[in-house]
């Protein structure tokens, strides 16, 4: 006998502990800005060994798909658009990912990009890394990308950065407001869907 | 200074082997097939540099790795390498080789066959310039910097030229020289028991103070220590990278024992003019869950391995040694660990190259696929390494996303099926 509800659902896949962190930090945001009840979020970290293609399928199939209906279930699945050089190879090819959510009947299906990487969204508030870090001026920020201009603002905090990981609890130390103002336009259709309209 | 190739040849079944070096560079084969002797082929090349002639002698007679495979048995032994650094005030590449035969029936061989150093400038358009050259009958070597390479110079069968123009100062291009004849290489044995790492009384070479210099296998519990009294900003990074490593370990801290203090004897004189150090350095742990400390020799041997990884490599990168070599990175490493791994050994080195190899295709999935030297079994038994076609790459990401795995494991499937004397989708991928 099914038990599915007739909610919504918002999923949100990320590639990595951080991502998760951030998208979490994101939503909290929303939440304390959105007076109404928003609709249920859940947040897949796809981290692990294995292709995410079939992962995303099959947490949507086996942990999603049995509570709720395929047309109440939001998909976003975020990620950048830069390839990381340290990165799975290949990387999540995310129209499969797509194709094999439709199979499910799962069509709602939206895709937030970090144009580039999501460090330049991290970036975006660089009072708050110096917080975290506990440098007082920022060194110069030399590097071809991104991914290297963190490593290098960690290094000067005696830390290695580590894309994805959480070892480094920098996320709560970021101005979540000023990263979702910069980026408002990518964060665009998550916004819509949970209601969340920017005075 | 950056190594960028390097090529060695005519070493136990190496027939020719160059690799164009990244940051992070792999050799992937199947076993018993020759990715060791490739490494060992490089170190062994550099080490040829180091010694003296008597030695090289000796090392060009060394039966475990001279050649008795019949493909390459009359082949010498060679070895070249390309570096980028700056001379007389520019960026250039030298590129620097020697080869010699080895010992044969009725005492021939033992010979350097060719030498020969060659200096450009990174512009396009620039045109290598020789600085040395060699062949069986004379060697020559350029004196001014207006002249040409064409004075003779005298050297014994088993000396290299490069030795003895390491002992003329002022040579314009003295410290190209020095360069090349102090090239290193670290090889760090991730296969070892880690017993033999920490807890150790090194008793051959005596230390009065502390040492950020490359250390020795038993040395690693007094570098780190070292680098803790004194390059603390470095060993703040060892200390994160540890922790963000192997998230059980709470906190660590590294000890010396100095036996000398807890027992004085009234007849021991009080001044010295050595005073013989007795000291041992551990790693005091403290773990998550446990209610007390304990050595690090409690921690499993991959934990204590990651330790001992991670110190090498900042020791390399503090020592300008511009590559790192590991048998098999993955070797006692969880898979889930492993990409984070590349990225703080990423984080620790600027110019130190780093050489793996391996037999994980959860490690391979994180590297740049033409950084990727796959061994192509072969009927010849030559430790033959190709690398995947650019035109390929393509190719060999639709077959992943097809077959729902890794380049990693596309890579390691085709060898397998090459194995079985199926070449023909590895030889279409490789050149």
């Amino acid at each position: 006998m099914s038990k599915k509800v007739n909610n919504s659902i918002i999923v949100v896949f990320v590639e990595g502990d951080t991502e998760k962190e951030f998208y979490q930090e994101l939503i909290n945001f929303y939440r304390l800005k959105i007076p109404n009840v928003i609709p249920k979020i859940k947040i897949y970290n796809l981290k692990g060994i294995g292709r995410f293609e079939n992962k995303v399928a099959s947490k949507i199939k086996l942990e999603v798909l049995p509570n709720y209906n395929p047309e109440n279930i939001i998909v976003f699945c975020c990620y950048d658009s830069d390839v990381f050089e340290l990165g799975k190879k290949p990387p999540t090819n995310w129209n499969i990912v797509e194709k094999k959510l439709k199979e499910l009947g799962v069509t709602l299906f939206y895709r937030i990009i970090a144009i580039r990487m999501i460090e330049d969204w991290f970036l975006v508030d660089l009072d708050g890394l110096l917080s975290y870090l506990k440098i007082k001026k920022a060194p110069s920020l030399k590097g071809r990308n991104a991914y290297e201009k963190m490593k290098a603002l960690f290094k000067a905090g005696n830390k290695i950065y580590q894309k994805g990981n959480s070892s480094h609890k920098f996320i709560p130390s970021l101005n979540i407001k000023k990263i979702r103002d910069n980026y408002s336009k990518e964060l665009k259709t998550l916004e819509l869907k949970i209601g969340f309209k920017d005075k | 200074m950056e190594i960028l190739n390097i090529a060695v040849g005519g070493f136990a079944n190496v027939g020719k082997v160059k690799l164009s070096l990244d940051k992070f560079n792999a050799l992937v084969a199947l076993n018993n097939y020759g990715k060791s002797n490739v490494i060992n082929a490089i170190e062994f090349g550099i080490d040829f540099l180091k010694e003296s002639i008597e030695d090289k002698s000796k090392m060009m007679a060394l039966r475990s790795i001279i050649p008795i495979n019949k493909h390459i048995d009359k082949n010498p032994y060679s070895f070249e390498v390309e570096l980028l650094t700056t001379f007389q005030n520019e960026d250039c590449i030298v590129s620097y080789g020697y080869s010699f035969d080895w010992i044969k029936n009725d005492n021939k061989g033992k010979q350097i066959k060719e030498e020969f150093l060659k200096i450009k400038t990174i512009k396009p358009d620039s045109k290598y310039k020789a600085y040395i050259k060699r062949n069986t009958r004379e060697g020559k070597y350029m004196s001014s910097p207006t002249g040409r390479c064409d004075k003779k110079i005298s050297v014994k069968k088993s000396e290299l030229i490069i030795n003895k123009l390491s002992n003329f100062d002022d040579l314009f291009y003295s410290d190209v020289i020095e360069k090349i004849v102090k090239l290193d290489i670290v090889y760090i044995d991730t296969l070892q028991h880690p017993d033999r790492l920490f807890r150790q009384i090194n008793t051959k070479v005596v230390k009065t103070g502390y040492s950020l210099s490359m250390p020795s296998t038993s040395d690693v519990g007094y570098f780190i220590y070292s680098l803790r009294e004194k390059k603390s900003d470095l060993y703040e990074i060892f200390e994160d990278s540890v922790k963000s490593l192997l998230n059980d370990i709470e906190d660590f801290e590294p000890v010396e024992l100095d036996f000398k203090k807890e027992v004085k004897f009234d007849s021991e004189k009080v001044e010295l003019p050595l005073d013989f150090p007795e000291k041992l350095y551990d790693i005091r742990v403290k773990e998550n869950n446990n209610n007390q400390q304990s050595s690090i020799n409690s921690l499993s041997s991959g934990s204590q391995k990651i330790f001992y990884i991670l110190a090498l490599t900042i020791a390399a990168e503090l020592n300008n040694v511009p590559i790192i070599s590991f048998e098999e990175l993955e070797n006692s490493i969880h898979p889930g660990l492993l990409q984070r791994l590349l990225m703080i050994l990423d984080g620790l080195t600027e110019k130190t190259k780093i050489i793996t190899s391996s037999h994980s295709p959860y490690l391979i999935q994180y590297l740049d696929t033409n950084k990727i030297k796959i061994g192509i079994p072969n009927s010849e038994g030559l430790a033959i390494f190709k690398e995947i076609r650019k035109s390929k790459f393509s190719k060999v990401v639709k077959i992943a996303e097809d077959e729902g795995i890794s380049v990693g494991d596309v890579i390691f499937d085709r060898v397998i099926e090459c194995s079985s004397g199926d070449y023909e989708l590895l030889n279409e991928l490789c050149y």
